[in-house]
């Protein structure tokens, strides 16, 4: 049991720290009054995959020339093999690495594509889809969106109806995914549609790698509560993939979607995000601009409540830890990604709320400009509602640690 | 880093859950609920001969050499069966300060003794949480070559067991503290059992005009500060470790009974209310045990861990108490009852929870540490 890093891993770190100083492009900054990503582990005010094609010329190139250093070092998919243009890298160093870009807010390239495609690829594709679609994605030139849930299948995934006819060299695609995030800047799109109406529900199932620029899908994105456009819905309208686009078997897609599921990030970018928003506000309180706008009782309850979010934020960290260290030791995940889902999306809620109320009306400010923290907790508040429902509803998570975590009967 | 306790300290915790099964069984913690010194003298030599009470010390004054970490394992363990007795007021609050600051004969004249089972010990140190302008506190003034303490301090635990106190006064105008080894049975003073609803055996602790010796001060006069900082820092971590094992004995009582319960024809386990409480729960313990090991690693490794400390002991009094709050509602009516174990660990809970400072104590610690 030791929390320290091995003179190894510390030397890693700094490696990753001095790369960064090096080859971040210094214009290549955040753009601070978009809405966060919806997905935890991103660096506020960066969309990588929307980046690469912004009307800013200098974003566009800022963001190519992010993609190609990652890749020079192997770091867009830093855990893959070196043959498919990874680094080859261990659990804890891909551990440190990822700790280490979201401490210097820097973005991850192509995360759905290294983290939940490519070993979906590597575990269940074929040699010629490994060939054809991981180069791209560890060369920074390509973003992926995951098509999973649907309008009438978010929990139910199994309950899914797009329905897919093979027709010749070609599926016809017919129906809709939902929830689908950032689908407007992708490329490519992994889907799971139904091949077998008449058998059980997760048996009916295949897995498919959708082009987006395919004749008949159309992405629709939707706009959010804050006014931001975080997802899409995808409509398909006799679109025709071909078969050598199916991962696994016809009618085996549940058991590769498992695998892409099961492909947990670790939540220490949630941890990181957390850490430095309540080190936002502790600087304030201590020294800073704004301070005349705290509520005049915060003395009181207030520091109690950031106390709390401290221990808190330092509660996630350590259960990411000890997920990391099963995870580094090849031991057979138990349910730890689903507590460290769990925790992290309730402590999301509760931190935005703390540093919201600490500024009594003026937490409630959404203009960015001249509010305390640029309102970044009242807009991280409605962004935090999401959370213990999107990427898994917080009452699925509690069923599966009390299943599949202590053995209790299922219902 | 790796958060995952080596092969070497799963088995001393096997092993000493082992111990705990056969040697401690829920019949006698029972039993020893209505003695007055909530301890039992069979017991106590049993763990004596397996090398429990003189585990941190080093093997030259009778011990095992364990860290505070290993030691804390144990302590994890004795927490799962809510041990009574002094065992870590007397080897943690009083025998490690002796190892570490004692003089060659103060070890000699105790840490054997502790070891062989034949100490019992208290801390009679301020606790936290109580107003820190006591009129009463414990003072010494020097007197006929050694000094006379006076005063009170009130929630001593295991004060009424113990044959030997580690008592903090303060000597001089400031508030410089001095910490003197006191035979309880010295003229003077006087321990009144407090009962609580806490498992810990607190007691009021009088010394009217006792006299010690010069060799009795721990350390050097005035200098006991630090030395009490540090046992308030062991205890905390250790106790948080007890938490933990307490904690999970819960989980793992829920789970089973929720497993066999038959209502509706099925379950309770099975209905999904039942398995949202006992997920919360798994979710505190794990946090919990975490949390404390972090704690009680830094102080194992002789790392600087206020700070650890403070957000353990915060987490854990927290946590310890949600368990078994769900834990009483999986169980319903049964384990509202005397006869149940639950009721046990509601009181070990509240124990450990106003033990060096609850959760609100620590916060404020936490909040002053953030420069806040």
């Amino acid at each position: 049991m030791d929390w320290r890093d091995t003179p190894q891993q510390a030397a890693f770190r700094e490696e990753v720290r001095r790369f960064v100083r090096d080859r971040f492009p210094a214009d290549y900054g955040p753009n601070l009054a978009d809405e966060p990503s919806m997905e935890p582990e991103d660096v506020h005010g960066y969309e990588w995959a929307a980046d690469r094609k912004s009307a800013d010329p200098t974003r566009r190139a800022g963001a190519a020339a992010w993609a190609a250093a990652l890749a020079e070092r192997g770091w867009v998919a830093p855990h893959w093999p070196a043959e498919y243009g990874g680094a080859g890298l261990t659990v804890m160093e891909l551990f440190a690495l990822q700790e280490e870009m979201m401490r210097a807010r820097v973005p991850t390239v192509s995360g759905i594509g290294a983290y939940l495609l490519g070993p979906t690829l590597l575990e269940y594709g074929t040699e010629e889809q490994r060939r054809v679609h991981l180069p791209p994605i560890s060369a920074g030139r390509v973003a992926w969106a995951q098509g999973f849930s649907e309008p009438d299948a978010g929990s139910d995934l199994a309950g899914l109806r797009t329905r897919a006819v093979r027709d010749g060299n070609d599926y016809v695609v017919n129906g809709q995914k939902v929830w689908t995030s950032q689908a407007q800047h992708a490329d490519w799109l992994f889907a799971l549609v139904r091949t077998d109406p008449e058998a059980p529900r997760h048996r009916g199932i295949t897995y498919l790698l959708v082009d987006l620029a395919t004749p008949g899908v159309t992405v629709r994105p939707i706009q959010d509560m804050r006014g931001a456009y975080p997802f899409a819905e995808i409509f398909f309208e006799d679109a025709r993939v071909p078969v050598a686009n199916r991962v696994g078997e016809e009618n085996g897609g549940w058991r590769v979607a498992m695998a892409t599921l099961g492909y947990e990030r670790s939540g220490i970018g949630s941890t990181i995000r957390f850490e430095q928003a309540l080190a936002r506000l502790v600087a304030l309180i201590r020294e800073g601009k704004g301070r005349d706008r705290l509520r005049a009782d915060w003395r009181t309850a207030v520091r109690h409540e950031i106390a709390q979010r401290h221990i808190e934020i330092r509660v996630l960290h350590n259960l990411v830890r000890h997920a990391v260290s099963l995870q580094a030791a090849g031991e057979p995940p138990g349910t730890e990604a689903s507590v460290n889902q769990l925790f992290g999306a309730e402590l999301h809620q509760r931190l935005a709320r703390t540093g919201a109320l600490a500024f009594g009306p003026h937490g409630a400010l959404w203009r960015h400009e001249g509010a305390p923290l640029e309102a970044e907790f009242m807009h991280d508040w409605v962004g935090s509602v999401a959370h213990p429902f999107l990427g898994g509803s917080a009452e699925v998570q509690r069923n599966i640690i009390a299943t599949r975590g202590l053995g209790l009967p299922r219902g | 880093m790796d958060l995952r306790l080596s092969e070497e300290q799963e088995l001393l915790r096997a092993t000493a859950r082992e111990f705990l099964q056969r040697e401690c069984p829920p019949h006698l913690v029972r039993a020893l609920a209505d003695d007055p010194h909530g301890h039992s003298p069979a017991l106590w030599e049993q763990m004596a001969a397996q090398g429990w009470l003189g585990a941190p010390f080093p093997e030259t004054c009778g011990g095992a050499d364990y860290s505070f970490l290993e030691l804390c394992l144990l302590i994890e363990e004795q927490g799962r069966v809510a041990l009574p007795g002094p065992f870590l007021s007397t080897v943690v609050l009083c025998g490690l300060p002796l190892a570490r600051f004692g003089s060659a004969e103060q070890q000699a004249a105790f840490l054997p003794a502790i070891a062989g089972g034949r100490r019992l010990m208290a801390w009679v140190g301020p606790p936290a949480g109580v107003l820190e302008a006591d009129p009463e506190a414990l003072a010494a003034s020097p007197a006929d070559g050694g000094f006379r303490l006076h005063g009170r301090v009130l929630f001593v635990a295991d004060g009424l067991a113990a044959d030997h106190l580690l008592v903090a006064a303060r000597t001089g105008s400031d508030e410089a503290l001095t910490l003197f080894l006191v035979d309880a049975a010295a003229p003077g003073i006087e321990r009144t059992p407090q009962e609580t609803f806490g498992t810990d055996r607190p007691c009021e602790v009088r010394l009217d005009g006792v006299t010690v010796p010069a060799e009795s001060v721990l350390g050097p006069v005035g200098e006991g500060g630090p030395i009490a900082r540090q046992v308030e820092a062991w205890g905390t971590a250790a106790i948080c470790a007890a938490a933990v094992g307490g904690a999970q004995q819960v989980l793992e009582m829920c789970v089973a009974y929720a497993g066999q319960r038959m209502q509706f024809g099925r379950p309770i386990g099975s209905f999904q209310a039942v398995q949202h409480h006992c997920a919360n729960m798994a979710v505190d313990v794990a946090a919990s045990r975490y949390m404390a090991y972090e704690a009680v690693w830094r102080l194992s490794e002789g790392l600087e861990a206020a700070e650890e400390v403070a957000v353990a002991k915060a987490w854990v009094s927290d946590a310890y108490a949600r368990v078994c709050a769900l834990g009483h509602q999986v169980h319903g009516a049964v384990g509202f009852t005397m006869e149940h174990e639950m009721q046990r660990y509601f009181r070990h809970a509240r124990a450990v929870e106003q033990a060096f400072g609850d959760g609100a104590w620590h916060r404020e610690q936490v909040a002053r540490q953030l420069g806040i």
